[in-house]
């Protein structure tokens, strides 16, 4: 797959050759800012139902194997 | 106080990640408590499921305008970001937060002593979920059978914080703490209760000859207290410049603070540390804070400690620096002595009481203001000694208030007039000869011998500050 | 007027039962159903029940909503509550959302019956459905054909009379080239449009959910009936576009339809013919055509092969088996996420997240997803100097009909040719919608497609409707 990776990423060199000076880069498509919400609490999720879906719930927790990683 | 160890100075910068006083998370309207059973504040957004979609709430975005506000922070338009790695507790994989573009940058914080330390940025962020690790030693990954994870935190709002590398001893490291913790506390961003997890330090520690460029970095973790951050700060420089006079190099690393053992260890290398891949959070917008809203924030935000302090010591004549000043401001209860003044009570002698005998009282004591303010009137005037205040002082807090005279006729409580005094200092000084003439050749501490026995022969009732002034007055 | 819209008259007015609508939806779902497998889960007792209760609402006197009782599918990566949402993936298979996506919400209230959730590309990564963990849709057209993707299913059941409408999402053209490839129309409307709360994200800044139809009349409703804010939803526009009904009679009369000169090459010839041919229609029926460029257009591609996947990759990241979904177990969390990941994930999707992860990376960022950011804006830029001198666009929908099974599975490039026409309207955020418009090859139908600016839904299913009116 990495040999893929490359050709395709070959293919995306057409974008090389255009003069991106001083051009903003653009993450939103529609300018909207300032979107906020009350502090106010909704009713959430029942646990029971949540665990029911879970790959190893625990009695009232998500079980996962040891976390590697860390020696601490 | 300056640090130094060999010759180095330490160079120390200070993250701390403080979790805002809300009442729902920073993305969705779970609520925001601490203690409840787990996974029972949970909601999709919580869980990171397909589909959910994060919502930024008001409140969190005020309080952390306060906290920009209450350290000089210039508050910018900023964007969110996702900064992702994988780790259970985690349930997007990603952590939104603030990168390149956060809300808060450019600020300071005046330590009570007047030494000024940099704050770079503060900005907002979700906090994890929890995990606990089952079958490991002391409840520790390492050797862990399997752990458990509580998405009740994940999503909590977060304030980070991060000073700039200007603190140069575990003293200043300490004070860093208390002050931030008093501030949060102050303008109601946080309670900021580092033994509840509320407020979280890592501290980053390098070492240097002064002048030189900055070291090599470590970064610590786990350090649960303030008297923790000093510790381990003095710890870890001493560390690094033992390596260093040693001829070896400080590894960039993360290290966890053990304060049973008093040291340092190896958590993790910073080499294999992650790439978090940032890039800006397309599921939000922008937040730009208008000029309008900034305004009003920082008109509704309580005075800070620093203030406070400065006022309370002007009222009470005493030092704003003071350990008197700093823990009744600290309480809360600096409002209450200035109600005590206000109603005519001494200054001075209030302060003291408060600081003395309400450390279990709230912000609010019970005891009415009027009630310490006749307390003190009646220790300024002389009509009880200094001792017998303190025990009327004592009843009236237990009661909730009282009225001091009555209290004071009750017990039989009344000053000795001074012609008295002058007649019991005669028969003292006649009783202990030399003690006396100790005392008159410059010994302080033979005055002790003589206020005792007065003390004695007036069964308690005599002040000892009037004996003492009397004592001086005679030796001449 | 819409078979749909009429359908939902019938149903409220009590002239028609909506117990007996979806009974004979449910039986050509029965007929060839096995043939075409564009359903990942048909839900007859469900809808039954469902059309039952909208016919009880009626004889008692209420109204059941404007989509009352009309048979709808749903794309299998919209949240149905307590529904198996598979996203046609091995690692959410068996998975139940816990809650409704705002879409279904809105559908509900408005008296739709759901049929079934659709089959798609996983993860809605692809152009042909072939991508499918469950195996692929057929097209109902030519069932030795793709139906297109990533939307397919919910294209091929509208095609095939499954369900009178359909819902799918478009992140690149996932909506538009398969309602070319089935000969119905499909429509991606302006992001931020119709809320994504629900919808499971592939590429969060491009993804919109949209409408499949057999006519123009009923997408519009269709479309009416989801789009509008959502406060769940930070990107959806506070006020979006008025009531369609009056752009579908309005006529093509002074509307300036830019055809654009520098389009990039590669549509085939018959595909070109219909084209033209449309360009002819309007403009017999009195609209100006003006040529336009967008020189950026072409790079398109590019920048959506990175910024797509980078946002994929991130977005797909929380399939790790701790909470939901498949779980393969392992000594240690890492190798846990590594197995589950390898078993879950099918060969285009852990393509595209390792493509992702690199764009995204320490070092590579600015000459990858930084830079494709940039090229977006040029491409919004230009579309925006390009719409000073027209009021809509054309271009192929798609640049060749149905294609053969197989026929672009060998290099991965090929199927994202797919998407050259319909890509540059996600990434500058606007609508598009693809309108049969005759036959090319293979008497396989021919899509058009119209552009429009952000929130241009009006003059854009003004055109439609006039295409539509002439197409015959």
């Amino acid at each position: 797959m990495t040999s893929q990776l490359d050709d395709m990423l070959g293919h995306f060199a057409d974008i090389d050759a255009l003069d991106l000076d001083g051009v903003e880069p653009m993450t939103q498509p529609y300018p909207l800012v300032n979107v906020l919400r009350d502090d106010t609490v909704a009713p959430g999720l029942d646990r029971d139902e949540v665990l029911a879906a879970a790959p190893d719930p625990d009695s009232d927790r998500f079980r996962v194997p040891p976390i590697l990683g860390l020696d601490g | 106080m300056t640090w130094t160890h060999e010759g180095f100075e330490m160079v120390v910068g200070l993250e701390v990640h403080v979790e805002l006083a809300t009442n729902t998370k920073l993305f969705s309207a779970s609520p925001n408590r601490f203690g409840d059973e787990p996974n029972t504040n949970i909601d999709p957004v919580t869980l990171g499921l397909p589909g959910a979609l994060p919502v930024l709430n008001r409140r969190a975005v005020e309080l952390a305008m306060r906290i920009g506000l209450a350290l000089g922070c210039e508050i910018r338009p900023c964007v969110f970001a996702r900064k992702n790695y994988f780790y259970p507790d985690m349930p997007k994989a990603y952590q939104i937060s603030q990168y390149d573009q956060p809300l808060n940058v450019d600020g300071s914080l005046t330590l009570p002593d007047g030494t000024v330390i940099g704050v770079e940025r503060a900005h907002l962020e979700e906090d994890t979920g929890k995990s606990t690790h089952v079958g490991g030693a002391g409840g520790r990954i390492h050797g862990s059978e399997a752990s458990l994870i509580d998405f009740n935190r994940a999503g909590v709002p977060l304030v980070e914080i991060v000073s700039r590398p200007d603190i140069r001893s575990p003293e200043q490291a300490r004070a860093y703490v208390a002050e931030l913790r008093s501030i949060l506390a102050a303008i109601g961003a946080s309670d900021a209760k580092m033994e509840e997890g509320s407020m979280r330090v890592d501290a980053n520690v390098s070492v240097r000859r002064p002048g030189e460029p900055f070291g090599t970095r470590c970064e610590i973790k786990n350090l649960n207290s303030v008297r923790s951050v000093g510790r381990a700060v003095d710890y870890e420089g001493r560390r690094q410049v033992d390596l260093i006079s040693v001829g070896e190099v400080v590894r960039q690393e993360t290290r966890h603070w053990d304060e049973t053992d008093g040291r340092t260890h190896t958590l993790r290398t910073k080499e294999d540390a992650d790439d978090y891949r940032y890039f800006p959070e397309p599921d939000l917008v922008p937040l730009a804070p208008s000029d309008e809203w900034i305004a009003e924030v920082r008109a509704s935000m309580p005075p800070l400690p620093s203030a406070r302090r400065a006022c309370l010591a002007e009222a009470t004549g005493q030092d704003a620096v003071s350990e008197a000043v700093s823990t009744v401001v600290d309480r809360g209860q600096d409002d209450y002595v200035h109600a005590v003044v206000a109603a005519g009570g001494d200054a001075a002698r209030a302060l003291i009481a408060v600081k003395e005998a309400f450390a279990d009282e709230p912000a609010s004591p019970r005891v009415p203001a009027e009630d310490l303010a006749v307390l003190t009137q009646m220790e300024v005037a002389g009509e009880v000694t200094s001792t017998q205040a303190k025990t009327l002082l004592a009843e009236i807090v237990a009661a909730g208030g009282g009225d001091a005279r009555a209290l004071a006729a009750a017990k039989g409580f009344e000053a000795m007039d001074t012609s008295e005094l002058e007649s019991m200092v005669d028969d003292a000084i006649a009783a202990q000869p030399d003690a006396w003439a100790k005392f008159c050749a410059g010994e302080a501490k033979a005055m002790g011998a003589i206020v005792g026995h007065i003390m004695k022969a007036s069964k308690g009732q005599a002040d000892g500050k009037a004996v003492s002034a009397i004592l001086d007055a005679r030796r001449g | 007027m819409g078979r749909a819209v009429e359908l939902a008259a019938g149903v409220r007015s009590g002239e028609v039962r909506a117990a007996d609508v979806v009974e004979g939806y449910l039986s050509a779902i029965d007929a060839r159903e096995a043939e075409v497998h564009a359903f990942n889960l048909v839900l007859a007792d469900a809808a039954r029940e469902r059309a039952a209760a909208i016919d009880a609402v009626v004889a008692s006197g209420g109204d059941p909503g404007p989509l009352a009782g009309v048979p709808v599918a749903l794309k299998d990566n919209l949240c149905t509550r307590g529904v198996p949402t598979t996203c046609s993936s091995k690692i959410l298979d068996g998975w139940r959302p816990p809650y409704d996506a705002t879409v279904v919400e809105r559908l509900a209230a408005a008296g739709a019956v759901v049929v079934g959730k659709t089959n798609l590309d996983e993860f809605a990564m692809g152009s042909s459905t072939e991508n499918s963990a469950f195996g692929p849709t057929r097209n109902p057209l030519d069932v030795s054909r793709v139906p297109g993707g990533s939307s397919g299913g919910s294209a091929a059941a509208v095609a095939a009379g499954f369900a009178e409408v359909s819902l799918g999402s478009d992140t690149g053209g996932s909506i538009r080239q398969p309602a070319a490839l089935c000969g119905v129309i499909g429509v991606k409307p302006t992001y931020g449009a119709v809320s994504r709360h629900g919808l499971v994200a592939f590429a969060s800044s491009l993804d919109q959910i949209g409408p499949f139809a057999n006519d123009v009349a009923d997408a519009a409703l269709l479309l009416e009936s989801i789009a509008g804010h959502d406060p769940g939803d930070s990107t959806s526009i506070p006020e979006v576009f008025p009531s369609l009904g009056a752009s579908l009679r309005a006529g093509v009369e002074g509307v300036r339809i830019g055809r654009i000169s520098d389009l990039p090459a590669g549509a085939d010839a018959d595909v070109e013919a219909r084209l033209e041919a449309a360009f002819e229609a309007l403009a017999a029926a009195g609209a100006e055509i003006v040529d336009v460029e967008v020189p950026a257009f072409t790079y398109g591609l590019t920048a959506y092969y990175l910024i797509a996947p980078a946002e994929a990759s991130s977005n797909l990241a929380r399939y790790d088996g701790v909470r939901f979904g498949l779980r393969v177990d392992a000594a240690d969390t890492n190798a846990m996420y590594t197995a589950t990941r390898s078993a879950g994930f099918g060969d285009e999707v852990q393509r595209r997240i390792m493509l992702g992860t690199y764009a995204l990376s320490a070092g590579y960022y600015d000459a990858y997803y930084g830079k494709a950011l940039k090229v977006r804006r040029l491409i919004a830029d230009d579309f925006a100097r390009a719409y000073e001198r027209c009021d809509v666009m054309l271009t192929p929908a798609s640049p060749s009909v149905a294609f053969p099974f197989g026929s672009k599975t060998a290099d991965p490039f090929a199927m994202y040719l797919c998407d050259t026409y319909t890509i540059p309207s996600n990434l500058a955020g606007h609508p598009a919608m693809s309108v049969p418009f005759g036959s090319g090859a293979d008497d396989l139908p021919v899509g058009v497609q119209v552009l429009a600016p952000a929130l241009g839904e009006p003059v854009m299913f003004q055109v439609a409707a006039e295409l539509e009116r002439r197409a015959s």
